[in-house]
């Protein structure tokens, strides 16, 4: 699937058609950004039919509430707080560990390919070690694992991450230190390289 | 300027320190052989958390397949908006009535309209009152969101509290 990317000025003039109701203007919005928001919450709430959920609840909250969305900062950046603090709601209703934990092991080749044809032993070894970093990831604890979504997925500054987690920024960089040395232990246990793990 | 602990790169590194502190780290960091490698490492790590949290092909199929563009106003929000817009014209609604019944009718008549109003408006205050919660609640979890949700359920809650003191008021007999 390809990520569109809209210009500033094609996203202000779909935002203001929004706001004066055209829906086809916002499913435009929608488009551009599912990738980001349904990508945020799906690495949050690990489970593919709530994320679907959670991001069709994500956009219809942020197409009810453009009126409140400043101009000057990024849309993007706004859709994902909200996208992000529905994804945290969520988990913080279920509390439960979803089963459907997801990856699929080979459709990574296509994104490796994109740099041209890389050594085939090398590719399966970084393709394990994403593997390796991604289940690591799910199995940190949930504040960690929410501010590594927030932070290397999604994106988002601190500042914004310390707004959505309710937390200083301070805290949101303890918390993303123990995070990443907790990773380093984990992917270590299991005899994962670890070089750009400091 | 000694080496900045691993916090205070880590700030500096997401553009998270106040602009003094930055320059400082900065400066530092430029002619300091161990920051500098603290720096590529963390830049690295960012490029590797990155490549391994990233959609897949098989996810990017699976978002492809869901069509967000075209159900994003078909969720259960909507439906829960429209059920809240609709108990919302129901209070109002209420309100009306009682206020134009109240003098036109006897008093019996309007103590059987008061006990049935009174009924739904109790029942239209929990409702009011948890979507009140609810909305608040909303509002201090997502800071990106606006005044809306709140002021409609301070809307409602006003419209349940007020014709109270808009009935006649009986004297008792002496």
């Amino acid at each position: 699937m390809a990520v569109i990317e809209l210009s500033l000025d094609s996203t202000q003039h779909l935002v203001q058609q929004s706001r004066a109701g055209d829906e086809s203007a916002f499913a435009e919005l929608v488009v551009a950004n599912q990738s980001a928001v349904f990508g945020t919450v799906l690495r949050l709430v690990r489970d593919r039919e709530v994320a679907a959920e959670v991001s069709n609840r994500a956009f219809f909250k942020a197409y009810e509430h453009l009126a409140s969305f400043d101009e000057s900062r990024p849309l993007r950046a706004w859709l994902l707080r909200i996208a992000a603090n529905e994804a945290l709601n969520e988990l913080r209703s279920r509390r439960r560990d979803a089963a459907n934990v997801i990856g699929g092991a080979e459709a990574e080749i296509e994104l490796e390919q994109l740099g041209g044809p890389p050594d085939p032993g090398e590719l399966v070894v970084r393709r394990e070690s994403r593997a390796a970093i991604r289940d690591a990831v799910s199995r940190l604890p949930e504040p960690q694992r929410v501010a590594v979504v927030l932070r290397y997925f999604a994106d988002l500054a601190y500042a914004d991450i310390a707004e959505l987690t309710q937390q200083s920024v301070n805290s949101v960089g303890v918390t993303l230190l123990r995070a990443r040395a907790r990773l380093r232990q984990d992917l270590e246990l299991q005899g994962v390289a670890t070089d750009g793990l400091p | 300027m000694a080496c900045p602990d691993e916090l205070t790169l880590d700030l500096w590194l997401a553009g998270a320190l106040p602009s003094e502190e930055a320059a400082a780290v900065a400066t530092h960091v430029r002619t300091c052989a161990t920051c500098v490698a603290g720096e590529q490492a963390a830049r690295a790590l960012g490029g590797e958390l990155h490549a391994a949290l990233a959609l897949d092909a098989d996810e990017l199929a699976y978002l492809a397949g869901l069509d967000l563009a075209a159900n994003w106003g078909s969720s259960a929000a909507t439906a829960a908006r429209v059920w809240g817009w609709t108990a919302l014209a129901g209070v109002i609604f209420g309100f009306a009535a009682w206020v134009g019944a109240a003098p036109l009718l006897g008093s019996a008549p309007a103590a059987a309209a008061q006990a049935a109003l009174s009924t739904v408006l109790l029942n239209a205050a929990v409702v009011g009152l948890f979507g009140l919660g609810g909305a608040l609640l909303d509002l201090t979890r997502n800071p990106a969101l606006g005044l809306s949700q709140p002021l409609l359920a301070l809307l409602a809650l006003a419209l349940l509290v007020w014709p109270r003191y808009l009935m006649p008021h009986r004297s008792t007999p002496a």
